[in-house]
């Protein structure tokens, strides 16, 4: 009997084509989400068979064999063992010029007992590389469907025709089903002293499953409890079965080697040792450097200034459309809630666009080229101290830009403990929303000299933010790793992979797919964060309905305008909340006018500078010469002395440094760790600092 | 350099030179994670060492036919015995 829909998992081993595989088998018809519990994202897509049967291909993390090192190869493991999802059978993708090595997860799986197939990919290489392989004998030997594969040249094999190789692979799936596949466990009689107690309890075909129960019992404990639990009756000792799994892998190897001695050829005088050359220069001890940095400086300046381009013209689209709306449409309550509240509540979502868009087009190329791994390998060093993965050096360098993409950019980090590090310490990094509150401040507290004749003291204090902000994402990546608990030693261990062209089709998907992601995960959030401070902007109590006539008793016509602005605000809901938390700032040296302020800034850091605008009835709010001028006449109506000192302009400075402000990275940070537990924890924890450290600057200032 | 005379001529990975290749000795020792093991990394197989990174780790080398780029205090772990063509004596000659 047929049955509708199959569930199948794509595993293999890291750099085999298997994310590009599974983009030519789903194409764009996936769903990303996330494992329960752990910053590793779980890929999901679908297609069909010609016969009508749905497949549903689940794309697990690479890993090199059912052992794990780490959170996102565990998945594998539990994926597969404990099998929660009811996988039916396995797509091992392996990589034909390294066949021997990918043949370990492929045996594993077959003791296993799971229906598998191997795809053996980039068969296109084989002529160059001088490999011969007879596929039929391969079949035979292991039991199990085998297929020469080419996701990178699937194009040529004029796949949308149905006659390429990845379509009859499709068409094979079927036939793991029916076939024995070989096991080889059995013969390896390594479980004796261990797992003969409880012989009794075991079915002959549950062997190797029993085994890797036994073997990584402290990752398996809560399945052990419930359903093996005579698992725990057993004695344990570490470096004993660490000794057996050794020799379990030499024993596979062997078995693989007589397998493959009569089916797998090389020619290893066409080996051009192309990808070694390359890396004596790119990761040469100066050069290496060099390259790197220059590297990551386009990826820098891309995300700022060529974003920016785009951004512009969305910002103006939007505002032209907004303006069009207003005036065709009845001025009411409705037209205002379109347009101000949800209208500029979408448009703060696709401003950010531009800059995921240019940050995963680099990443993704990066990746699919092979320098990704480079980048690991040359800064590892620095940031493994601090618990980050040398990956960590591309969010957290975006994060200057802006935190929403560069938290997404974490995403190309694969173990979950050094993703989730990067994710929560990138928005202490110095974003260019900070940038216009820092220069107007500056700017009026520090005085416009050179030091030692050269150093301009504004630019110093400048740097020295961005040193502060960098200084204290890497303080709180080390405190992290300190602070949260993995089962798993760190050791580097990397492949490097072949340096390659990259598939373009692979870069669109990754682009796409990441926009997606923040679009409609963050993006929801955005808009309705957005709406509530509109809402909370723009009404108010009594008090705030009598604006117009209250200021139209006392002031002169000339200053109505800009005095409704401020009046309004005043006495909107924020300006109420701003009030109310005057208590809690004044230790901080901040009155409830920089209080709304904060507030407001939730929007956008920038919005501070705004917001002082409109309070301060500056009218034209992109007049900044005006606007120090009153925050410098401004006078605190405690103290009757400026409120803009140095003490307080120092606070507000540590303040912004360090307070978590920007709902979009607490929207992003919950898209991507799928949970209201981290950004609140950053948000505490970056907004407790803020207020610590502006205190002590104020206090011992003042 | 007197602590290096060794009878059978083993060295640390690290202590390979540039392009200098030896045969694995000691892989199957528990204190390794197996996932070396997994990598391809068994005794008897040629180690190529290619380079070090800028900052002095991780190593990089050519184990097998696989490129695998190793922390030092990994790489440190393990023995090779130098095959001939880079051996000693070409030190000797520099």
């Amino acid at each position: 009997m047929k049955k509708k829909k199959i569930k199948l998992a794509l595993v293999g081993n890291p750099n085999t084509g298997k994310t590009s595989l599974f983009n030519k088998l789903t194409g764009l018809h996936k769903k990303i989400g996330n494992y329960p519990g752990i910053t590793v994202n779980r890929v999901a897509g679908i297609f069909q068979l010609d016969d009508g049967t749905l497949i549903e291909l689940i794309d697990l993390p690479g890993t090199y064999s059912l052992h794990p090192n780490s959170k996102d190869e565990e998945v594998v493991l539990k994926e597969l063992l404990l099998n929660r999802e009811n996988i039916e059978g396995v797509i091992v993708v392996a990589d034909i010029n390294n066949l021997k090595k990918n043949m370990i997860l492929l045996t594993e799986l077959q003791d296993l007992g799971m229906p598998v197939m191997l795809a053996i990919n980039m068969c296109d290489e084989m002529k160059r590389k001088g490999i011969e392989i007879d596929i039929g004998k391969l079949e035979k030997l292991l039991g199990i469907p085998v297929m020469l594969i080419s996701a990178k040249k699937a194009k040529a094999d004029g796949e949308k025709k149905g006659k390429g190789k990845i379509h009859a692979l499709k068409h094979r799936i079927p036939e793991m089903f029916t076939g024995k596949g070989k096991r080889f466990f059995e013969n390896y009689g390594l479980t004796a002293l261990n797992l003969d107690f409880i012989r009794d309890k075991i079915k002959t075909n549950d062997l190797y499953k029993n085994w890797i129960l036994y073997t990584e019992q402290d990752k398996l404990n809560e399945a052990i409890e419930k359903k093996f639990p005579y698992i725990n009756e057993l004695p344990f000792d570490r470096t004993a079965v660490k000794k057996l799994l050794q020799k379990e892998i030499i024993k596979r190897y062997k078995d693989i080697n007589e397998i493959l001695k009569e089916t797998y050829r090389i020619d290893k005088s066409k080996a051009t040792g192309f990808t070694e050359r390359i890396d004596r220069i790119l990761l040469h001890k100066y050069w290496g450097l060099i390259i790197f940095a220059v590297i990551m400086f386009s990826v820098f300046q891309s995300i700022f200034s060529l974003a920016s381009i785009p951004m512009d013209w969305i910002d103006g689209i939007f505002t032209q459309f907004s303006m069009y709306l207003k005036t065709s449409l009845p001025d009411n309550e409705l037209t205002a809630l379109l347009t101000d509240g949800i209208l500029a509540g979408i448009a703060g979502v696709v401003i950010f666009v531009p800059q995921i868009a240019i940050l995963f087009l680099f990443i993704a190329l990066l990746e699919e080229m092979g320098y990704m791994s480079r980048i690991v390998y040359l800064m590892d060093k620095i940031m493994q101290p601090f618990g980050l993965s040398g990956k960590s050096v591309v969010p957290l360098l975006s994060g200057t830009a802006c935190a929403v993409p560069a938290i997404m950019g974490a995403r190309t980090i694969e173990n979950s403990k050094e993703r989730l590090i990067t994710i929560l310490t990138t928005p202490f990094m110095t974003c260019s929303a900070r940038l216009p509150v820092y220069t107007i401040i500056i700017a009026l507290i520090i005085p416009e000299e050179k030091i030692f004749g050269m150093i301009n003291l504004q630019g110093l204090a400048l740097f020295a933010l961005y040193f502060l902000g960098f200084a204290s994402a890497l303080i709180s990546a080390w405190v992290l790793s300190k602070l949260i608990k993995s089962n798993y030693k760190r050791y580097f261990i990397l492949e490097m992979p072949e340096y390659k062209l990259p598939i373009l089709k692979n870069i669109y998907i990754t682009v796409i797919d990441n926009l997606k992601a923040f679009v409609f995960g963050a993006g929801k959030i955005i808009v309705a964060f957005s709406i509530i401070i509109w809402f909370l902007a723009t009404h108010g109590p009594e008090k705030f309905q009598q604006t117009e006539t209250d200021i139209k008793k006392t002031e002169k016509f000339s200053h109505q305008e800009m005095n409704i602005e401020a009046y309004k605000l005043e006495n909107s809901y924020l300006g109420i909340m701003g009030k109310a938390i005057e208590p809690v700032i004044r230790p901080l040296g901040y009155d409830w006018k920089i209080g709304i302020a904060l507030l407001t800034s939730f929007a956008a850091r920038e919005v501070f500078v705004s917001t002082l605008s409109t309070i301060y009835s500056v009218g034209d709010a992109d007049n900044e010469h005006l606007l120090k001028e009153k925050m410098r006449r401004e006078q605190n109506l405690f103290t009757g002395k400026p409120t803009f000192t140095f003490a307080v302009g120092i606070s507000l400075l540590l303040f912004y440094a360090f307070a978590m402000q920007c709902f979009s990275t607490l929207a992003t940070i919950k898209n991507e760790t799928k949970t209201w537990k981290w950004p609140v924890i950053v948000f505490f924890y970056m907004t407790g600092i803020a207020y610590i450290t502006a205190f002590i600057a104020y206090q011992s200032l003042k | 350099m007197l602590f290096r005379i060794n009878l059978n001529n083993n060295m640390k990975l690290t202590e390979l030179k540039p392009s200098q290749k030896g045969i694995a000795i000691n892989c199957e020792n528990s204190l390794l994670p197996l996932k070396l093991m997994e990598m391809g990394c068994v005794d008897g197989v040629e180690i190529e060492f290619i380079n070090k990174a800028p900052l002095g780790s991780p190593y990089y080398y050519k184990i097998g036919g696989t490129r695998i780029a190793l922390g030092k205090e990994i790489a440190e772990m393990i023995d090779v015995k130098p095959t001939k063509k880079h051996d000693d004596n070409e030190e000797e000659k520099n």
